[in-house]
């Protein structure tokens, strides 16, 4: 925690500090290999890509440095009081730093997947999901109805709730990306919850937007947390959970793979 | 949350081992070197506190941690990590730059004599620093060490996130056609800082600060706080995340829009949101829009409260600036920040 004390003696290594940058290389290194791999996405907006691997450019050059300032005490220079020098703190290892072992150890070890459907209790996803009839105008939706209009999940969710907004999707063709939802609650006899998250800042914040889907006969079956592409139309809406919830009947379901952005930004 | 932080009963030892808390120290002095490592202790077990309660109360809520939770608490554990992390160590970058560089001398001809002026030309220069609230943590520290007073420094501290061109722009973006919001804003979180930064002239104690560094050549010093800032700030952010991450996993979701049209009661509603949610100062904003359901002084007191109490926050400030300072700010800051949200949202919202 401290810095240094006016002057080492000689010849005496600070372990404190050597353990404070061996833990900044580690988390350091940890840090450049989530955008390395791309796996920071699944906390953060991709916008963050480009300052999370300038901090993890700092905290290895820090802690390499700070590392080899720590074998190599210098003397203390003349004219400093040795106030400070007899505090037996000074070298000791400061468990702060030991703390930031956690963050790298989940980074390093865990490699938490994105967050799948089963978030639905969270507090974020409760305030920012618009409640039923929420006083929000929307614009109309421009071009033919029948032409299918790629959404996201988020914009449905706001228009399905929006004062004027049930009728700018009612009777549209839409393309929806997402994945089957391993919760099902709520969705009507027939019908498969389809949704994704969207994110503004990082994963704490994820609102998930969901349509309910009359499942197109003889297409793969909705696996729990398997992505397809929806191409359907909004036929009427319901509520679950004091949100208004589109019903949509798709034409196809085109199952792929998890795309690399699993959010909606 | 607040009432409860932190357990009465901790001890003051890092203020009395300062010495007497008047006048505020105006330069480094000779302060215990171990001062700033006697707070982690408390921090640690509010921490742990917070996260087990959390863990207790959200169980019997919900019926047990499965799978699919914990997987989610890491999810956002390292969400509100990776977030912060850039802005934590552009922070203790250019605290070690102050550490450095910035001579005392220069600080006493930059900030004025008077008090309450130079609460005022702190709160003022927050809006230069285009960080967010993790940033300015371990910098107020470094720029009391240099000399200045610890209520500029934390009207500093408390602006220095809200007021910078980035977050205006980011308010102006976040609501389209609304621009009296990112005036509110600015006015609100302005406001408070000075009123937090007066207010501790009264009742404030002053920051531990670390000890001197005369004498030690200065790339040397820009490493050293670089190397401890960045690794303790970031052990504090874990803690703080760690809470955050538990009581967003577990908490309830209904309580909050059943709150939404309660009048004076939404608003705290939203500023409890602002404290729990724990998010940047920067992409705040866009959250407040989200919340649809509230009123504008709602979304205002979401914005204000955010970038002084949260948190992340709080484990940070009680980390660097030890219990006693943190337990002052935080209920202050939350109070100060609810007030100016009311008053600024009634005349301009």
């Amino acid at each position: 925690v401290s810095p240094p004390p006016p002057g080492h003696s000689p010849r005496r290594p600070d372990v404190g500090r050597i353990v404070s940058g061996a833990v900044l290389v580690g988390l350091g290194g940890a840090v450049a290999r989530a955008v390395l791999d791309d796996s920071y996405t699944a906390y953060v907006r991709p916008v963050m890509r480009v300052p999370l691997a300038l901090t993890a450019v700092v905290l290895i050059v820090a802690g390499v440095a700070g590392c080899l300032s720590g074998i190599r005490t210098t003397p203390r220079p003349a004219g400093v009081a040795p106030a400070a020098e007899h505090h037996e703190h000074r070298h000791g290892v400061s468990r702060a730093a030991l703390l930031a072992l956690v963050p790298l150890a989940v980074l390093a070890l865990v490699r938490p997947p994105a967050l799948d459907d089963a978030a639905t209790t969270r507090v974020a996803q409760a305030a920012s999901q618009p409640a039923a009839d929420s006083g929000v105008q929307v614009e109309p939706l421009a071009g033919d109805p029948d032409t299918p209009k790629q959404m996201s999940f988020n914009e449905l969710s706001v228009r399905a709730n929006a004062t004027n907004g049930q009728p700018t999707l009612n009777g549209r063709m839409l393309s929806l990306e997402g994945f089957v939802s391993k919760d099902q609650k709520g969705a009507p006899a027939g019908t498969v919850r389809v949704g994704r998250y969207m994110i503004w800042c990082c994963a704490a914040d994820a609102t998930y937007g969901a349509a309910f889907v009359h499942w197109p006969t003889g297409t793969a079956a909705p696996a729990a947390g398997s992505w397809f592409t929806v191409v359907g139309r909004v036929q009427g809406f319901t509520t679950a959970d004091f949100v208004a919830v589109p019903l949509i009947t798709a034409q196809s379901a085109q199952t792929e793979r998890p795309p690399k952005e699993q959010y909606e930004y | 949350v607040l009432r409860a932080f932190p357990p009465s009963g901790w001890s003051n030892s890092a203020v009395t081992r300062l010495g007497a808390p008047s006048p505020y120290p105006v330069a480094a002095g000779p302060a215990d070197p171990a001062g700033t490592r006697v707070a982690l202790l408390p921090v640690v077990a509010t921490g742990a506190a917070l996260v087990a309660t959390a863990f207790v109360v959200g169980g019997m809520i919900s019926g047990g941690l499965g799978e699919d939770r914990l997987h989610q608490w890491f999810t956002v554990f390292l969400a509100l990590v990776l977030q912060a992390l850039p802005f934590l160590v552009l922070g203790t970058v250019l605290a070690g730059v102050v550490s450095a560089y910035l001579k005392p001398a220069l600080v006493s001809r930059l900030v004025p004599r008077n008090p309450v002026a130079a609460v005022g030309v702190a709160g003022l220069a927050g809006a230069v620093l285009p960080g967010c609230e993790c940033s300015s943590v371990p910098l107020a520290r470094r720029l009391a060490a240099r000399g200045v007073p610890t209520p500029a420094a934390l009207s500093f501290l408390l602006a220095a996130p809200a007021v910078n061109p980035v977050v205006v722009v980011a308010t102006l973006v976040a609501f389209p056609g609304r621009p009296e919001m990112a005036l509110a804003r600015w006015l609100a979180a302005l406001a408070t800082s000075m009123t937090v930064g007066l207010l501790w002239t009264r009742w404030g104690r002053p920051l531990p600060l670390p000890p001197p560094t005369d004498g030690v050549r200065p790339w040397r010093v820009l490493l050293h706080t670089v190397v401890d800032d960045t690794s303790s700030s970031a052990g504090y952010l874990a803690v703080g995340a760690a809470a955050g991450a538990t009581l967003t996993v577990l908490v309830p979701r209904d309580w909050i829009n059943a709150l939404a049209g309660l009048g004076v009661v939404s608003i705290l509603a939203t500023a409890t949101l602002a404290v729990l949610l724990a998010v940047c100062s920067e992409a705040d904003a866009f959250l407040a829009a989200a919340l649809r359901a509230f009123s504008p002084t709602a979304q205002l007191a979401f914005m204000v409260v955010g970038p002084v109490v949260d948190l992340k926050l709080i484990a940070l400030q009680t980390g660097t600036f030890g219990p006693a300072v943190a337990r002052r700010l935080a209920p202050m800051a939350f109070g100060v920040a609810v007030l100016s949200a009311i008053v600024i949202g009634a005349v301009l919202l």
